[in-house]
């Protein structure tokens, strides 16, 4: 009781307990000695598993940062557990969509879930925001700038209007357009933030898994070709063991639960 | 047909000099070898796994005069006790003469198991009249120590999986206990501060708008002024007007000055008298004393238009020109207007 105590108590400070650093050193060790193993693949992926489930254990206990899901996603990867390793990049990518070992890692996870589904059924989501759009994170530091480039701005347009010179009249201008970029970068970040809590994303955990017409098995099948394992979707509903789905592509089908991973923060798992 | 005959003949006598052996008590093992022989073996390898080959050679060579019929291949396989230790098999080719008085034969053997510790004696049977016209003689070829062990099981082995083939990025990891944040990635504050950011800003600008006008009117003046666009544009052309010839800054003057009372009053005179204009400058609610400013301007720009008596030199003419417009945007009625 005074463990958890002590937990929660650490956990609302920020600063980890030594417990939760020393899991963090095993879980490195774990990792380290897999990448040495590199040659002896079966040792090595095994050590990578530990390093994937200490990782785990980590963010189970309340830690959540891109780094340490990058670290976590490597592992299951490294581990041969691919829906597992989509599902930390893809929590990753939440809290840091500008991480580049996330997006280069996740982008090689799903190559290879593609590489399991001949027909494409299944494939993993396209991004559609424009290649030029950089990335942003949403950290209070880049909030905390546009605000006060906000607050510059209209300081400009106001000189503009006592002075009425055109200098401060582009100076004003200039900001609020920076900050209008910046507002709608910022509402696309967001919006992904906020449609990943109303519909939480889901991975298929096994190969051969069917996107069904109706939650149970007499139902017949949305697609012949089953989902490939690592297949990402969207949870729309459940009911029971059942889970209604919306893949990339649009299609809406139930599958098993026991079959897939949702991702639902650590206070709501089972 | 002569020779033919002769040749049959030589055959038929020579096949009757060929002795029959006898059939009585004629072993199993004998194989037609009729003269006098000495046998050996020879076996490769001698150490092997229960069951697997062993190439046996059975060697025969004659000893003296001459093979009156050539040996035939014994069938191992008769010997029970041979029989009780190995498979016998028979390979292709099964015998060979590499000699003129040699003769090979082979066969291969494979133990059945490690209790066989050796190849035993090989009996070979031949048939020498000279020796006993009614019996069959036996040499034996010399037996050969073995080494006969367990066999090795046969373990598939299954090449390792790779690793899966990823980034170089994929063999990266974080460390350091700054891993272990909590980071919620939102960092939209709540919709009150929201608002208040959103709000704030303009709302702050206002009062400083509010408090600047305060605290300093003649700025306030100006700014209203700058605000009129025909004045602003009238003191732009009035500032241009002292880089053309003097004879022309009267009547330019006056140009600007009718199409700033134009557009900000309403003249409709194209090229209106002094007295025009302060008829419309009164009509039009402007005190008298910025009426007779404008007026006078005006008789002054066609006194040195027209060369009549002596009046300001153009500099002056158009600063005149300046203040007086300026004069015009503070007063009450156009500074409502603005």
């Amino acid at each position: 009781m005074s463990g958890a105590a002590f937990l929660i108590l650490a956990l609302a400070l920020g600063t980890p307990s030594a417990e939760d650093e020393q899991l963090l050193a095993q879980a490195q060790a774990a990792f380290t000695q897999g990448v040495a193993l590199r040659q002896r693949p079966e040792e090595a992926r095994a050590q990578f598993h530990r390093a994937a489930e200490l990782y785990h254990q980590l963010h189970d206990r309340g830690y959540a940062s891109a780094e340490l899901l990058s670290n976590e996603g490597n592992a299951w990867f490294l581990a041969d557990d691919l829906p597992r390793a989509i599902l930390a990049y893809r929590r990753g990518f939440l809290l840091d969509p500008t991480h580049p070992d996330l997006r280069a890692n996740l982008a090689a996870a799903r190559e290879k879930v593609l590489q399991n589904s001949p027909t494409g059924f299944g494939s993993p989501p396209v991004d559609q925001r424009p290649p030029w759009l950089p990335r942003l994170r949403l950290a209070g530091m880049l909030f905390t700038t546009f605000a006060i480039l906000y607050s510059l701005s209209w300081l400009a347009l106001t000189r503009w209007w006592m002075v009425r010179r055109p200098g401060w009249l582009a100076l004003g201008l200039l900001g609020m357009s920076l900050v209008t970029l910046a507002l709608w970068m910022f509402w696309r970040e967001g919006r992904d933030v906020y449609e990943a809590k109303v519909h939480p994303l889901v991975v298929i955990a096994e190969d051969g898994v069917v996107l069904r017409k109706g939650n149970g098995l007499a139902y017949p099948a949305r697609s012949e070709t089953p989902l490939p394992r690592g297949a990402e979707a969207r949870l729309l509903y459940r009911r029971g063991d059942w889970l209604q789905l919306e893949l990339s592509g649009g299609e809406i089908g139930w599958v098993p639960a026991a079959y897939a991973l949702i991702d639902l923060p650590p206070s709501d798992r089972d | 047909m002569g020779p033919l005959v002769v040749l049959l003949s030589l055959l038929l006598h020579a096949e009757k000099a060929v002795p029959e052996p006898p059939f009585a008590n004629r072993p199993l093992l004998y194989a037609g070898a009729i003269g006098s022989y000495r046998a050996s073996l020879e076996a490769t390898p001698t150490r092997v796994e229960v069951e697997q080959p062993i190439r046996l050679t059975l060697r025969v060579q004659l000893k003296r005069g001459q093979a009156l019929q050539a040996p035939g291949r014994p069938d191992l396989s008769v010997m029970e006790d041979l029989q009780s230790l190995f498979y016998i098999e028979t390979p292709q080719p099964a015998s060979a003469h590499p000699a003129e008085n040699t003769w090979e034969f082979y066969y291969v053997l494979r133990p059945r198991s490690v209790q066989v510790k050796d190849l035993p004696d090989i009996p070979f049977y031949y048939f020498d009249p000279s020796v006993d016209p009614n019996g069959y003689q036996k040499t034996y070829a010399e037996g050969i120590a073995l080494t006969v062990t367990e066999p090795v099981r046969q373990i598939e082995v299954i090449p390792p999986v790779p690793l899966p083939a990823g980034p170089a990025s994929l063999y990266r990891i974080g460390e350091g206990s700054t891993l272990l944040r909590q980071d919620t990635g939102e960092v939209w504050p709540g919709t009150f501060f929201l608002v208040l950011l959103l709000v704030g800003p303009p709302a702050a600008c206002l009062v400083w708008w509010v408090i600047w006008q305060r605290l300093y009117p003649d700025a306030v003046r100006a700014a209203r002024q700058r605000r009129s666009r025909a004045a602003r544009h009238a003191l732009k052309a009035l500032r241009t007007v002292t880089q053309l010839p003097p004879e022309k800054q009267g009547r330019q003057v006056e140009q600007v000055l009718t199409t700033y009372l134009q557009e900000r009053m309403d003249l409709t005179i194209v090229e209106p008298t002094p007295n025009e204009v302060a008829n419309h400058l009164q009509r039009n609610g402007i005190s008298e004393g910025v009426r007779n400013q404008i007026v006078e301007l005006y008789r002054s720009c066609d006194a040195f238009t027209y060369g009549e008596g002596t009046y300001s030199a153009p500099p002056s003419l158009s600063k005149g020109a300046g203040e007086v417009i300026l004069a015009l945007e503070n007063e009450p009625c156009l500074a409502q207007r603005s």
